[in-house]
């Protein structure tokens, strides 16, 4: 009886488990073939048998693969080849044109003396496995998207409503403040106007008329930040509003700027002189936290936010937008503050009149918010901090591009 | 019978020779390039072997195993917490999933990376001692550091070689534990067989 007949009665009932199973001599010449290889390769029994399996399968004669079989031939232990490292050792096509996935077992048995063995192949189908898994990862991860979003939405909402209350209670104060205000002034002008005054007296009252030149400009600030200060819009192009507040900003300081905007920025629908004061104040802030000197980068480009690829992670509606981006080298902002940088009052420089109310960046980001727009900071301490700024053009989506800052 | 300072070195030796080929075989099978280094070896008894991975807590564990018959018998296992094992696989099949969980698919290339160590280890043993070994399919384990191993350990007179193992890749560095679980005898035999290759 020949060796293949041997086979076929001794591995024949293996062609009932459904698993791909094939059994061949220490020189890859096939023994036994079962009918799922046979079904899943289109290589019958006949076809095989007696031949090397390199012939249909020619992958098999790569030294990544003869080395560790040549250990099972010694009677070393099993090889597995599994399917994110391979993905298939026999090549079957599926009906959908896709290649079979495969984890595959390769197992010694000892024939003869029991000094060789002949291979056991075991090839698992892990297709729809190997499908499953993919589904559910992605499944998955569109939830922590989702999950991650509508945290973004919530604390955005909660941070809206705060500063609405905030506002209402600033405007209110800051509306009776300037009219006292005035009162005040009005008298430190009619008093500075009196024959004879010492100059200690003329002295004492050009102090008090600067604080309330100062405060005059802080209430200012808060009606801006309060209801009242709703931006009136107009079509603007921003390269030449950008280089001039950045260049008053940066004016009298040991920092330089470079500037990188877009040749073809679309036209943004803005509060001039409400954008102005934000892009001075983050460049402010930008050349205050780089004592030592160091360059500001402005940048900007025509962007489009769009939520149908799920891309969409900046909670502002869908559209176009101008990107400004602002970076600066500076010390960065810790951690534990970048979640508290647009709450009112919220500084880390130190307080007074001359070192920082602790309102620009609450200002900022509620007038962006007026806009349409958003903000948003990334910042790393010792390396510096980014800025990044996406102003409303009124467009329309016309192409897509993932919304990540 | 305890192994000397210079049997100590021969084992060591003899688990980098294996784990040497296990690296050069995973180098010919992957794209990124893989170190596998043994920084200490460790013999123990089986109390001894329960307090050093107690280090490890509470943590679900994931490891190989691979049990072989022959003049003795024995068992191997390749050793890994669940987050390292993910990494492990993660950055071996370049996928950017960071869970620290291992998958159907996962746990069969973990399988596939510890069957090529432990390969390795005890290719390398079998040749030093010259027995010949029947080996299981090896297969993946999954639980407490205690459930995973208790099987082991139950055997008092046992010997454990615990050889940490090193896989840098990639900027990264993994730490592995391949236990061998011998009986004593046999232990004092792999022992034998150091000292008469060192007298060669």
């Amino acid at each position: 009886m020949s060796i293949y007949r041997i086979a076929e009665e001794k591995f024949g009932i293996l062609d009932y488990t459904p698993v791909g199973i094939c059994v061949t001599t220490s020189e890859h010449i096939v023994l036994f073939w079962n009918r799922y290889l046979a079904d899943w390769t289109g290589i019958s029994k006949s076809d095989i048998v007696g031949k090397k399996l390199e012939l249909h399968f020619p992958n098999l004669s790569e030294p990544r693969y003869l080395e560790r079989l040549e250990t099972i031939f010694n009677g070393g232990p099993p090889a597995i080849f599994s399917s994110q490292l391979h993905k298939y050792i026999f090549s079957a096509k599926l009906p959908n044109g896709e290649m079979q996935i495969q984890h595959t077992t390769v197992t010694g048995i000892p024939y003869g003396d029991g000094e060789h063995c002949y291979a056991l192949w075991a090839v698992e189908d892990v297709t729809e496995l190997a499908r499953r898994i993919q589904k559910f990862k992605h499944m998955r991860d569109r939830v922590v998207e989702e999950m991650k979003r509508s945290k973004q939405m919530e604390e955005e909402l909660l941070k809206a409503k705060k500063l609405e209350s905030i506002g209402i209670l600033a405007g209110g104060i800051a509306h009776d403040f300037n009219n006292l205000l005035s009162i005040i002034m009005g008298n430190i002008h009619l008093a500075m106007d009196e024959d004879g005054l010492g100059d200690d007296i003329s002295e004492a009252l050009a102090e008090a008329e600067k604080a309330s030149v100062r405060a005059a400009n802080l209430t200012k600030q808060l009606i801006t930040f309060s209801k009242g200060g709703e931006p009136i819009t107009k079509s603007c192009h921003i390269p030449s509003l950008l280089t001039e507040m950045t260049k008053v900003a940066v004016a009298g300081s040991n920092v330089e700027y470079n500037f990188f905007l877009q040749d073809d920025l679309w036209p943004v629908d803005i509060d001039k002189g409400q954008i102005e004061h934000v892009i001075r104040n983050i460049v402010m802030n930008a050349v205050q936290s780089m004592s030592e000197g160091g360059i500001v980068e402005v940048r900007a480009e025509n962007f489009l936010v769009s939520s149908e690829k799920n891309s969409n992670v900046l909670s502002i509606d869908d559209g176009e937008y101008v990107k400004i981006a602002i970076h600066d080298h500076g010390s960065g902002i810790p951690k534990q503050n970048i979640e508290r940088i647009f709450d009112p009052y919220f500084s880390t420089r130190e307080r007074g009149i001359q070192k920082g109310m602790g309102l620009g960046l609450t200002i900022s980001y509620s007038i962006i918010k007026k806009h349409g727009g958003t903000i948003a900071v990334k910042s790393k301490t010792g390396a510096g901090t980014s800025v990044y700024i996406y102003l409303r053009t009124g467009g329309k989506i016309s192409q897509l591009k993932t919304a990540i800052y | 019978m305890d192994p000397t300072a210079q049997q100590i070195d021969g084992l060591k030796e003899l688990i980098n020779i294996g784990v040497g080929r296990a690296a050069s075989v995973l180098n010919a099978m992957l794209s990124s390039h893989i170190v596998l280094q043994v920084p200490f070896i460790k013999l123990l008894q089986p109390e001894d072997f329960k307090k050093e991975i107690e280090i490890l807590g509470q943590e679900s564990l994931a490891a190989v195993h691979l049990g072989f018959q022959g003049i003795f018998s024995g068992s191997t296992q390749l050793i890994f917490t669940m987050e390292t094992a993910s990494k492990l696989v993660t950055i071996l099949v370049g996928e950017t999933d960071e869970t620290d969980d291992l998958d159907s698919i996962q746990t069969g290339t973990l399988t596939e990376i510890g069957n090529i160590v432990l390969n390795g280890v005890m290719g390398s043993i079998s040749n030093m001692l010259g027995f010949h070994f029947n080996y299981s399919v090896p297969n993946y384990l999954e639980g407490s550091a205690e459930n995973l191993l208790k099987a082991n350990l139950i055997v008092a007179d046992r010997t454990i070689l615990l050889a940490r193992t090193r896989f840098v890749v990639e900027k990264l560095d993994i730490y592995g534990d391949i236990a061998l679980f011998f009986e004593m005898t046999v232990f004092n035999k792999l022992l034998e067989a150091i000292d008469v290759l060192g007298n060669e």
